[in-house]
């Protein structure tokens, strides 16, 4: 597994690289006098380093990762709530908070935990209800309504 | 005597029926969540943080601070019941509390824990109404350099006592600075990679990220391994410990309550370390170390009261310094900035109101919570019994509503989403959030404080004041040796003995 703590070492290497190039666009002046761009210069010079450091230890030393691992067949439902996630942000101003959120948990109940039709419907409905109830005509929240007013 | 005038003046504050029904909300979210495996006290105050805009500054704390020592009480009874810590916290909790109820023992079991909370939590607010206000009258002294120091310091520790390699600690530290700088340049004005892009003009804010990476992600990880859920199905019965129990606890309770609120204190100790030191000093003192993980009451006695004394312990620096030692009060010091109150050393000088009342709520929070806990434990027990199926969604809408809340913006949310899949995704690659988080937060004081100490003109001032010496010194002294000379062996052994008594 150790191509994956390379992975993590390119990719803050890379997130270093970009820092250090975008910033010394800004004003970086000196040390007396800092800049705005002196600062985050200094993060990402320091990222460059330490994960230059984490890919050369790599080289020298074989060791085993601590990170969990992924679980097989898991990450297809991550990425299938991750969408959800994604489309319900989309569309949260569009279609309000009640429908969204109604079709939020149907969609993340039934794909994701495999629950029955009725468990599903009701939880969102109730969850629905205790939302509208609460931060609607309760809290009075300012909460998109979406197209349809509600 | 200045301490009881003070105290009046917060229980005046305190038992105010606003401010109690806060509380008792507050105490009762924390419960509920620290019995709730899978949602934590970080995601939970950032969401209730939009929330609280509406109500006095001094209600919004005692209201967050209640789930932040509830959620330690209500922690246990699922590593009790069910061996699934409900928060970080109680992962000790559940080697010899799983096993006492297994042996038929839970209730003594919850008794105690619930008895060692209230006396650690008492003793540390005890502590902190003490010790705060000594340490802020010496803070008001402090000037960029030593905030600076202090800072650095808070950062080096959550970093340097992070789970993993120290070098993914110290990178996700800087990454954390470096998503702080996102936005407007506070001294000079300029707008720094914000890509023409106008939400992030203000910055990346802390409670996206923090949902993201404490709550969305919680729960991405936890629909990958699915979670299982197995209730011990006991009768409870004879919540109260025995005299026996008593007379083995009573020490493990003094000494946990000392380790939790000291160690509390410290920056990066957090909730959790206190408890496997205090479960490690107790096993060593012990006269039969051998019992312990097999269901020894002192097992859960002295780590329960442990993590309740921490919580009193880390309100100090947060409340006499303004600078917070773990990510939860870090979250809490974007409470107090939202609700413009200027956390430092003259918080307690300027809003008595907020520091006593806060202080006397938690008298209040910790005898409400024993109620709750021991009398009403079969109502927890049933609420454990929610399949997460029914749960996850829930927490997702409420993570959404949170971040909306916060400034009506649908960009935040997407935010959030971005750092859910960044704190999914980080772990697996052996990085940890919390060094990122607590980077993130203090990053723009951190920036501030860095340039106004070099205003001075002299870039070695750092070293020129003996606190920020002292402070700048140790942080580095204690970076540089364990990642460049190999001198990591101190901090590998109590890694090891960490590791090991999570193992067994």
């Amino acid at each position: 597994m150790k191509y994956r703590e390379w992975i993590g070492g390119l990719f803050w290497l890379i997130v270093g690289l970009v820092l250090t190039i975008w910033s010394s666009q800004y004003r970086v002046g000196n040390v007396i006098k800092p800049g705005p761009g002196f600062f985050p210069l200094g993060l990402g010079l320091l990222l460059i380093l330490f994960s230059l450091f984490l890919i050369l230890k790599q080289m020298k030393t074989f060791t085993m990762p601590q990170a969990s691992s992924f679980v097989s067949g898991g990450w297809r439902k991550v990425a299938y709530v991750v969408s959800i996630l994604l489309v319900a942000t989309f569309v949260f101003e569009h279609l309000g908070v009640l429908i969204t959120f109604f079709l939020l948990v149907i969609c993340t109940m039934r794909g994701a935990a495999s629950q029955s039709w009725r468990r599903t419907l009701f939880t969102a409905l109730i969850s629905v209800l205790g939302i509208y109830l609460v931060f609607v005509v309760a809290l009075k929240q300012q909460l998109p309504r979406g197209f349809l007013g509600i | 005597m200045d301490i009881l005038n003070s105290l009046i003046l917060g229980f005046g504050v305190a038992f105010s029926p606003t401010n109690l029904l806060f509380c008792f909300v507050g105490v009762l979210i924390g419960t509920l969540i620290g019995v709730l495996p899978g949602i934590g006290p970080i995601a939970t105050v950032s969401l209730l943080l939009p929330i609280t805009f509406g109500m006095e500054p001094v209600s919004s704390i005692i209201l967050l601070a209640g789930v932040f020592y509830g959620a330690q009480y209500g922690g246990s009874t699922t590593s009790i019941l069910v061996n699934i810590p409900g928060e970080a916290a109680s992962v000790i909790t559940c080697l010899d509390g799983y096993k006492m109820a297994r042996q038929g023992r839970a209730g003594p079991a919850l008794g105690m824990a619930a008895f060692g909370s209230f006396i650690g939590g008492t003793f540390s607010v005890i502590g902190l109404m003490l010790l705060a206000p000594w340490l802020a009258r010496m803070a008001t002294r402090f000037g960029p350099p030593e905030l600076f120091g202090l800072m650095f310091f808070g950062v080096t520790m959550v970093t340097y006592l992070c789970k993993g390699s120290l070098v993914k600690g110290i990178i996700m530290a800087l990454a954390g600075l470096a998503v702080s700088v996102v936005g407007v340049d506070p001294i000079t004005g300029a707008s720094r990679f914000t890509m023409g892009i106008n939400v992030l003009m203000d910055g990346i804010g802390m409670v996206p990220a923090a949902m993201g990476m404490f709550g969305i992600a919680e729960v991405l990880t936890n629909i990958e391994q699915g979670m299982r859920q197995e209730v011990f199905t006991t009768k409870i019965k004879g919540l109260l410990p025995s005299l026996r129990d008593w007379k083995d606890s009573t020490w493990p309770i003094i000494r946990g309550g000392m380790i939790g609120f000291s160690m509390g204190i410290l920056p990066g100790s957090g909730t959790v370390i206190p408890t496997f030191i205090s479960y490690t000093v107790e096993k060593r003192l012990s006269h039969h170390p051998e019992k312990f993980g097999t269901g020894t009451i002192e097992g859960v006695a002295a780590p329960e009261t442990a993590n309740n004394a921490a919580t009193g312990g880390s309100l100090v620096p947060l409340l006499s310094l303004g600078i917070p030692p773990n990510v939860i009060m870090a979250v809490l010091l974007g409470a107090f900035i939202i609700h413009g109150i200027d956390p430092g050393p003259l918080l307690i000088s300027k809003h008595p109101d907020v520091f006593w009342g806060t202080i006397a709520s938690m008298y209040v929070g910790n005898v409400m919570l024993l109620v709750l806990n021991l009398p009403l434990i079969g109502i927890w027990v049933k609420i454990l019994k929610i399949p997460y199926g029914i749960l996850f969604p829930l927490i997702l809408i409420f993570c959404f509503l949170g971040v909306y809340s916060l400034n009506n913006s649908v960009h935040e949310i997407l935010i959030m989403v971005i750092f859910g899949i960044f704190g999914y995704l980080m772990p697996k690659f052996g990085f940890e959030g919390a060094p990122f988080l607590m980077a993130l937060v203090l990053g723009p004081m951190l920036e501030r404080t860095f340039r106004q100490s070099l205003l001075y003109g002299d870039p070695l001032i750092f070293f020129k004041r003996p606190i920020s010496t002292i402070l700048i010194a140790t942080s580095l002294f204690l970076l540089l040796t364990s990642v460049f000379f190999g001198l990591a062996r101190g901090r590998k052994r109590l890694q090891k003995v960490l590791a090991e008594e999570e193992i067994r």
